[in-house]
């Protein structure tokens, strides 16, 4: 077999269209699939790419169109590098496919192994806030509302309870991420989504529990105003009532789910997802699941600086401060600034000119 | 990983600058922006359209600011794994 190098003149045999570049897309596209690569759309961005990687890959071998994976490109260019393109002399085209599937399997095993991790420490973080959450809560009731604190808590735990079968439903889906036998990442985050917007929805469906719930509430809420600002006492109520039936759902899970749980506030992995919608004021989408879940969620999570976010979505989309509050600002300010100068007195003179005329009558004396 | 890195794949990207990706500092956030990816979510757009191959998107990387090989390592890198957890 005759060595290639690169120095030798590309071999026009087997080239299907001579001039890559006045390839169609979809001509590119065939070829390069016709080498085992799978191209994504090409595109303006991508078309260059990949027709240097067609290139790359016609020269390597047009006899060759054997499945390439990926890092053969830059051991490619290490042996051009080294002037030695001995394509047909090395083993890897044997090896080609086992790498490819190597690469393929690698890939849903890394998820896999992340979805539970991943599971497992947004329960964590989930559950971790929810307890923090809750344990203040708690305490803040019975030391707010002393005498009527076990009361409350008493009516609390009725509501709950009467609440339970409506919330059936909700402590299902909740309890469905349990089965982790081999979850794909986006059912359980969806999940989670359904979960946290059943249960808003649901909060929002039993109002009459509300209206119950509310003189109860309303001490809650005053002992929790240093904790947090409620603007809406049904928000609060809403978000009330979701954290301690999640944190009760959520607790029955933990037990069966993370018998040596370590509860560490930052054992986050990277890939473990905090439910931060809008931290960064991400724009709403999924419109109106959001949005309810975004008040629950951040009256959870922060104190009164999202609380206040979560007040406003519609206007603070992007920015804390919209643009045309600070150039109306600015319009304004400049226009006083104007006014005040043109009300001053034009003094045409040397302004210590009387200072001047007393200096010199002093002298003149 | 950097801090970086962390900090990056920690949450939705929303409207990050591109800036705030690992591996492209100021120099680079500049170049890219002057090509119209001014935001962390058009690169990502980028990533997503080669099909999360992170070797092409490495050297469109390379094509398009400059980045040398350890930048666009972190970089590919970073939107792999902010793919993998938001995606």
């Amino acid at each position: 077999q005759k060595a290639t190098k690169k120095t030798d003149k590309p071999r026009p045999e087997e080239k299907d269209d001579l001039d890559i570049t006045e390839m169609s897309n979809e001509d590119l596209q065939e070829q390069l699939m016709k080498y085992g690569v799978n191209p994504g759309p090409i595109v303006a961005t991508t078309r260059k790419l990949y027709e240097k990687k067609l290139l790359k890959l016609m020269e390597r071998g047009p006899d060759l169109k054997a499945p390439v994976p990926l890092p053969e490109i830059s051991t490619t260019e290490n042996t051009r590098q080294n002037g030695n393109n001995d394509s047909d002399q090395y083993s890897d085209n044997e090896e080609d496919p086992k790498t490819e599937l190597r690469l393929e399997k690698r890939e849903p095993l890394k998820t896999r192994t992340k979805t539970p991790v991943a599971l497992k420490q947004k329960r964590v973080v989930e559950h971790n806030q929810t307890y923090s959450q809750d344990g203040v809560t708690e305490t803040v009731w019975t030391s707010g509302s002393s005498k009527s604190g076990p009361l409350q808590a008493f009516s609390r735990e009725s509501t709950r309870v009467s609440r339970r079968t409506p919330r059936k439903r909700v402590e299902a889906t909740a309890q469905l991420p349990v089965d982790d036998a081999v979850i794909s990442e986006s059912t359980a985050i969806n999940e989670t989504i359904l979960a946290a917007s059943n249960k808003t929805l649901v909060g929002n469906r039993v109002p009459g529990n509300f209206k119950h719930a509310a003189p109860t509430l309303s001490v809650s809420e005053l002992s929790d105003m240093p904790r947090r600002t409620p603007k809406k006492p049904l928000m609060t109520a809403e978000v009330l009532e979701r954290t301690t039936e999640e944190r009760r759902v959520e607790r029955d899970i933990l037990k069966e789910m993370f018998p040596y749980e370590v509860s560490t506030p930052t054992g986050i992995s990277a890939s473990c997802r905090r439910p931060i919608k809008g931290a960064a004021s991400r724009p709403l989408e999924h419109s109106d699941f959001i949005l309810e879940e975004s008040y629950s969620k951040y009256a959870q999570k922060y104190g009164t600086s999202t609380d206040i976010k979560s007040e406003k979505p519609p206007i603070k989309k992007e920015r804390p401060v919209p643009v045309w509050i600070k150039v109306l600002l600015f319009v304004v300010v400049s226009v006083f600034m104007f006014l005040v100068y043109q009300s001053m007195e034009t003094n045409q003179g040397n302004p210590f000119s009387k200072y001047l005329k007393m200096v010199t009558q002093g002298s003149a004396k | 990983t950097s801090q970086k890195h962390r900090d990056f794949v920690a949450e939705p990207m929303g409207e990050k600058p591109v800036g705030t990706l690992a591996g492209i500092g100021d120099v680079l956030g500049r170049k890219l922006e002057e090509k119209g990816f001014d935001k962390a979510y058009v690169v990502l757009g980028q990533f997503l359209v080669l099909r999360k191959d992170e070797e092409l998107f490495r050297e469109w990387l390379k094509e398009t600011c400059g980045a040398n090989a350890k930048q666009s390592r972190d970089c590919s890198g970073c939107l792999r794994e902010w793919c993998d957890a938001f995606l």
